[in-house]
């Protein structure tokens, strides 16, 4: 398939280029370590005062921060970068080569980089959620496996359409360039179990900025404690998501001014 | 046949304005003052196949913005645009496989990577069997003389070489139309008049039909028997160059000092160069 | 100096202050969704350590209304203590451009104040009310103080936090002077401050054993101290001596400074820049 391909080609060329900066590759890779010990520490702060919080205990919790870390090497690699790299572009008029490529522009625009080095993250992950697993005796089956990889692909889905929707506004803000960290705590939220929160709160976490779609879901499907009605809702809202952000893109592209010489 | 036609092709801007200083910081909190700008004010013309043309006017006249529109880069405010047949701000892939822009002041190359991997991304963009492009690559690479210059990183080329990449990298897929934008500027006097060489060969043997933006006048002189002139957003004059020169004149005067063109791009007849020492 | 050189210093500063104000309101949208953000990371933290409480059976050291006063104004002390310059500093130390402000008739520790209080300005301006909102949500478990000296002491606190902040940042620019990348030393000293400052977990709830360390270290007085101030959780000794301590650390990194300073420049003119 096309798209993949061409992602291919994006990865091997972002992956040259990193290649070429060790010491910053390091680094982020250092800091990728740094940001998974935070967390973790701050689990087992909060497991020092009670066994279980909200009906997770602390394995089940550590094996949804694994999850959530798969998920977010996933996002910081693979769209991160991009999301925040466009509104740059939206500002200095820069779209144009990107606008000639006989391709979908919001796939190149979205997927263009790949910022290698925070795949360690994804790495850690599974660890993680094969040691919490274990400890919890999770059921390695892979219907559990694909439902997990589902909900956690609805999530990413869904996370993606909201994201690059709120960047594509940059259009008419042009002096904002900040838009994407809009739904940024709202993303910290992903690192917790959704049941932590009290509705509203909940809700806002699973059908506006869909964290719970992202971890917790994933995370029960693999602890055997999901709710599959969820599933298709979650894969039509994802389809949904989709559409509506790319018509939404290409209704934005009318007011692009490119940078004139 | 006509490869390109513009019909009452318009551009608006609106914008902003805000009065100096802290109160006017205040102020634009509350009150703003819209204003408009006619960048590109109903434009017609029509270019037919293998022709090689040169839009020619000062700084901020519309030609790139003309351009842009023809490229389907910008959505036109009014008129209609026709390229190859196809309505350019639609973008279809079938359109933007059939033509290419090369921008002399926005490199498309990135400077860490050297120039194969980026026309391996555009194999890929494009479509292109692998036969289709050794071949193109093949032709391009000889035509511009850059084989032992594929495999160096881009930052270590010299602006010449670099601007060879750029038309190479931007040709990979044997486009029908080849937009220009200030090809040669910031270019040395020898890497100008290769950049026109070729051109004019590409045009020759390919039959590549080409627009180029230019506010050197070396460039249109040397490769476009037919001129537009453009100020202000309107095509003050069609037709071949060597009467482009008094029709530009004319227009300076009408204008007033003020609005007048940069005089580096109205040397005397005869005279070369423009920005550069001439020889 | 002089009172005349003061006076001089004063009016430039003012002058700063004012060109940075118009800066950031140039940049109010952007600002604002910093301000968001600000206001709803601690709010998150709250809901989080809300939810362990309750599992908990209000066993954790701070009671439910310590906890909601605590997090509701950490957005505050967050923006009033925050700092941005260290990579910019470490930049122009680097490409040479700190030349420019070494030709000002000022020393840059001074001038750059400007930008951080004119920005801190309106930031605050717009985290106010944000703030305002997020304790009247809270409004049945938000317990501020009445004693009026008890705000006086906050504000004292936050006085010495930010100064604190602002020399700990000057001073890391500063070692652009000998290190070629500052950005790995950064990255570790902003991942020190968020495990020490009681930004994700309050430092009273650290195990007893590490607690001296706590208190030594300057990370609680950027953050956790004038909280801790506020919500009333110190005795008058436990104050006392945090007062102290914020103070020495002040003291410690003005002395860092200058010598970083004095002698971070012999290497700069030395290099020829």
């Amino acid at each position: 398939m096309k798209p993949l391909r061409l992602w291919r080609r994006f990865f091997t060329v972002s992956l040259m280029r990193e290649a070429e900066y060790r010491f910053n590759f390091a680094l982020g890779l250092l800091q990728a370590v740094a940001e998974i010990f935070l967390m973790l520490v701050l689990y087992l702060a909060f497991y020092r005062f009670a066994d279980e919080v909200a009906g997770w205990t602390r394995d089940e919790a550590l094996l949804l921060l694994g999850v959530f870390w798969i998920f977010d090497g996933v996002w910081s690699a693979a769209l991160t970068p991009n999301l925040r790299a466009l509104a740059g572009l939206i500002q200095d008029g820069d779209l144009d080569f990107v606008l000639l490529r006989p391709v979908s522009t919001q796939f190149l625009v979205s997927c263009g980089s790949v910022r290698v080095r925070e795949l360690l993250k994804v790495v850690v992950g599974i660890v993680i959620v094969a040691r919490a697993g274990d400890a919890v005796g999770v059921a390695w089956r892979p219907d559990t496996l694909v439902g997990a990889l589902a909900f956690g692909a609805c999530g990413l889905t869904l996370m993606y359409a909201l994201h690059f929707t709120i960047v594509t506004c940059t259009f008419w803000a042009l002096k904002v360039s900040e838009l994407y960290i809009l739904p940024g705590t709202l993303y910290d939220g992903a690192r917790f179990p959704v049941t932590y929160f009290k509705p509203p709160m909940r809700q806002l976490l699973t059908y506006v900025v869909p964290v719970a779609f992202a971890t917790t879901f994933p995370a029960q499907a693999l602890l055997g404690t999901a709710d599959w009605h969820l599933l298709p809702l979650g894969i039509l809202l994802s389809a949904g998501a989709l559409l509506a952000s790319n018509r939404f893109w290409h209704f934005a592209l009318r007011h692009y001014s490119s940078a004139t010489s | 046949m006509t490869a390109i036609e513009a019909v009452q092709l318009s551009k608006t801007y609106t914008y902003h304005h805000k009065a100096p200083g802290l109160r006017g910081s205040l102020e634009s909190l509350f009150r703003r003052r819209t204003l408009e700008r006619r960048a590109v004010d109903h434009v017609s013309f029509a270019i037919d196949q293998g022709e090689i043309v040169g839009f020619l006017g000062p700084n901020g006249a519309g030609k790139t913005t003309t351009l842009k529109m023809l490229c389907g880069l910008l959505y036109p405010s009014g008129g209609a645009a026709q390229v190859l047949g196809h309505t350019p701000h639609r973008r279809e892939n079938a359109f933007l496989k059939r033509i290419a822009l090369v921008m002399g002041q926005k490199n498309l190359l990135r400077r860490d990577l050297p120039v194969q991997e980026t026309l391996l991304v555009h194999k890929e963009l494009y479509d292109l069997s692998t036969t289709d492009f050794r071949r193109n690559l093949d032709e391009l690479v000889d035509l511009l003389g850059v084989r032992q210059l594929l495999d160096v990183q881009v930052r270590k080329l010299s602006l010449g070489e670099r601007m060879k990449m750029e038309l190479l990298t931007a040709l990979i897929h044997r486009p029908e139309v080849l937009f220009l934008d200030e090809p040669t500027i910031g270019l040395d006097l020898v890497s100008q008049q290769r950049v026109r060489d070729f051109l004019q060969r590409l045009n020759r043997e390919l039959g590549t039909t080409i627009l180029l933006t230019s506010h050197y006048m070396e460039d249109i002189r040397h490769l476009c028997p037919r001129a537009l002139v453009i100020d202000q957003g309107r095509i003050r004059f069609d037709g071949p160059f060597e009467d482009a020169l008094s029709a530009l004149l004319a227009a300076a005067s009408a204008a007033g000092v003020e609005n007048a063109p940069d005089p580096h791009t109205l040397p005397e007849p005869g005279a070369p160069g423009v920005l550069e020492v001439p020889q | 100096m002089t009172l005349h050189e003061a006076a001089r210093l004063w009016r430039l500063i003012a002058q700063l202050i004012k060109v940075n104000v118009m800066m950031t309101l140039e940049y109010r949208a952007a600002f604002f969704i910093y301000m968001l953000n600000a206001t709803a990371q601690p709010a998150m933290s709250l809901l989080v350590w809300l939810a362990v409480n309750d599992a908990s059976g209000d066993a954790l050291p701070l009671d439910r209304a310590q906890l909601v006063t605590y997090y509701v104004l950490m957005g505050i002390v967050a923006v009033v203590t925050g700092t941005w310059g260290a990579p910019y500093l470490a930049a122009d130390i680097r490409n040479g451009d700190l030349s420019k402000d070494l030709m000002k008739p000022a020393p840059l520790i001074f001038t750059a104040v400007g930008n951080y209080v004119g920005e801190k300005i309106v930031k605050l301006g717009m985290l106010l009310p944000l703030v305002a909102l997020l304790g009247w949500l809270f409004r049945d478990s938000l317990q501020l103080p009445g004693e009026p000296w008890r705000w006086l002491l906050f504000l004292l606190s936050l006085l010495i936090a930010a100064s604190l902040t602002y020399l700990m940042d000057f001073v890391q620019g500063l070692l652009a002077f000998w290190i070629q990348d500052v950005s790995g030393v950064l990255a570790l000293e902003d991942l020190l401050e968020k495990l020490l400052a009681g930004r994700f977990i309050p430092l009273a709830f650290f195990p007893p054993a590490l607690a001296p360390l706590l208190l030594v270290l300057p990370w609680r007085y950027t953050l956790s101290f004038p909280l801790e101030v506020l919500t009333g959780t110190l005795g008058p000794a436990a104050l006392a001596a945090g007062f102290a301590w914020q103070a020495g650390w002040c003291a410690a990194m003005w002395l860092m400074y200058r010598v970083l300073w004095r002698y971070g420049l012999r290497v700069y003119a030395a290099a020829g820049a």
